[in-house]
């Protein structure tokens, strides 16, 4: 009975830390996401792109995506290490 | 003399009494014990731990090579090295947690003890520290050259170059014996507010002499459109070379010994993680002002042509700002300069102290001696710095500029290191030295261009790099599973 009790209460913590795992991938999967949004928006940086609040718009949305990545940063730090 | 003269000097005087007094001010009675000296007993917290990286990996380049950057290649300099450097900072909240536990459980202070706790044999040991000292020696030579040509410029050669690299050598050296990472830390503040205040003022001014940023962009855009494309002038950020920038600088900025040894001496985990998430906030603000200055200097200065390029922003300052900032703005790129002068030389003394001295010549030796002979090594190394920068050999300055992926090649086996991965010693030093090897093949041209595929040589290089790595965790899983 007590060795049952300790498979289910070692369930448990293996469902929480895979729950716990995956958010923290998703995280990483946030930062991989940011490169390839940056490598995108990079190569379609057209030659004499539209200028808005005086940078080019390629350049806005790059700033756009420094923000997510500060977000990102945020979401790791918070995750247990 | 001149007023940018002059508040220059007179700025110089009170930064550097400043330095003094705080790096004096900085000396504990217990300076003693080698955690104490080298890692300021483990105990930089949130605000000295932010501003002592920023410091240290903000060198004199943020202030001139952003700027001659940003006239050379264009805005598209500004995203590529504000992305990279936020991709850079996520390894102090992941990898700079994992490296001050491990550091703080077995007394660790330098990388080579870190990569030693991980793999038997001297070999690696040895392979990390040769590498990082022959990689971080001509960059530190090259402070005391760029400060000495600085003030020299700066004071109208009333300063010959050898006398402003030596008294600022000097200077540094010494408030660092006094109080090693302690008043390094703590001078980093001071050096860290300078140049955010003074480069945000010398942005403003220059937008404000140029027209403001919205005309002179426009106008700039219809005569040099390059200027504003994601390629640059010339074509210089394909796709490619855009990825491996991306992939370079979060590789090698946490391995720069003077970043890592500040991961050992956080407080705890959290003020590694809120300098994780400040950093990419501070990369993103500060970086664009120095690369628009350098790209708005084709408006003022269009004929510059390769290094007189690096000499932009002073001159954009001289014709657009008012005497005094252009004076205290470079009192903020020397600042700059000494931030990262006085981390490395504490970096590199503790890596010899302790790597070399107390592991091949004095064994027994005491935490208080091991202090005092960290404080001879940085004598030592601020000497040889000087030597190297008053007479810098050729081959010295081809090694700083191969001295970020020549450091990057180090991450693999680091991150194996702190994350347990499973491969044998010798996986990990030919993985190192292979590594070096095809960035030294392409550096001498032993190597065709065509085998870079049009990437940086740091992709090939980390591939050969990460296969040996591979194949040997591969083999010894197989292996594993066989018996």
């Amino acid at each position: 009975m007590k060795g049952g009790l300790a498979t289910d209460e070692d369930g448990a913590m293996a469902g929480m830390f895979m729950v716990r795992l995956s958010a923290r991938n998703r995280r990483w999967i946030a930062v991989i996401g940011v490169c390839v949004a940056a490598l995108v928006i990079h190569r379609w940086a057209a030659l004499g792109a539209s200028l808005w609040l005086g940078l080019p718009v390629w350049v806005l949305a790059l700033i756009v995506l420094q923000a997510l990545l500060t977000l990102t940063a945020a979401l790791l730090a918070r995750s247990s290490r | 003399m001149t007023t940018t003269m002059f508040v220059a000097l007179v700025g110089l005087a009170v930064y550097g009494i400043a330095l003094i007094w705080l790096g004096c001010n900085s000396r504990t009675p217990a300076l003693g014990s080698a955690d104490d000296y080298f890692l300021a007993d483990r105990k930089l917290r949130s605000t000295l731990l932010f501003f002592t990286l920023i410091a240290t990996n903000f060198s004199a380049f943020f202030f001139l090579g952003f700027a001659g950057a940003g006239y050379r290649i264009g805005l598209a300099y500004y995203p590529m090295m504000a992305l990279g450097t936020g991709l850079a900072a996520l390894s102090f909240g992941t990898l700079g947690c994992r490296v001050r536990a491990i550091s703080l459980e077995h007394g660790l202070i330098t990388p080579s003890e870190l990569i030693g706790q991980w793999l038997p044999g001297e070999a690696i040991r040895l392979v990390v520290f040769v590498v990082m000292t022959l990689f971080t020696l001509p960059y530190l030579a090259l402070q005391p050259l760029g400060a000495g040509y600085l003030l020299e410029t700066l004071t109208n050669g009333a300063i010959p170059f050898p006398v402003g690299a030596i008294v600022l050598t000097v200077a540094i050296v010494v408030y660092v014996v006094g109080g090693g990472m302690n008043a390094v830390a703590k001078t980093d503040v001071l050096q860290g507010v300078l140049m955010f205040a003074l480069m945000l003022l010398a942005f403003v001014a220059v937008a404000h002499g140029v027209g403001g940023l919205t005309q002179v962009n426009q106008m700039l855009q219809q005569e040099q459109p390059q200027l504003f494309s994601g390629a640059g002038l010339n074509n210089f950020f394909t796709p490619r070379i855009w990825f491996s920038y991306l992939l370079l600088w979060p590789l090698c900025l946490p391995m720069f010994p003077q970043m890592l040894m500040r991961f050992f001496a956080a407080e705890d985990d959290r003020s590694l993680k809120q300098s994780m998430v400040l950093y990419p906030i501070v990369a993103g603000v500060l970086f664009v002002c120095p690369v628009l200055i350098g790209v708005w200097g084709h408006v003022a200065f269009p004929d510059l042509i390769g290094r007189a390029a690096d000499q932009i922003m002073p001159l954009m300052l001289g014709r657009f700002a008012p005497a005094w900032l252009t004076g205290l703005v470079m009192v903020g790129a020397l600042a700059a300069f000494m931030s990262t002068l006085d981390s490395q030389l504490l970096a590199l003394s503790s890596m010899f102290t302790r790597d070399v001295y107390r592991r091949y010549l004095r064994p027994e030796a005491s935490l208080g001696e091991q202090v005092r002979v960290g404080q001879m090594a940085v004598v030592a190394l601020a000497v040889a710095g000087l030597c190297i920068a008053l007479r810098p050999p050729d081959a010295i300055l081809t090694l700083a500029t191969h001295a970020f992926s020549g450091l990057a090649i180090l991450f693999p086996v680091m991150v194996g290191a702190v994350y347990g991965l499973r491969c044998s010693a010798l996986a990990a030093v030919l993985s190192v030295l292979c590594g070096e090897l095809v960035l030294l093949g392409f550096a001498l041209q032993w190597l065709p261009e065509q085998f870079a595929a049009g990437f940086l040589p740091l992709v090939p290089a980390l591939t050969v790099s990460l296969m040996i790595l591979g194949l040997d965790s591969a083999l010894l899983a197989l292996r594993r599973t066989a018996h």
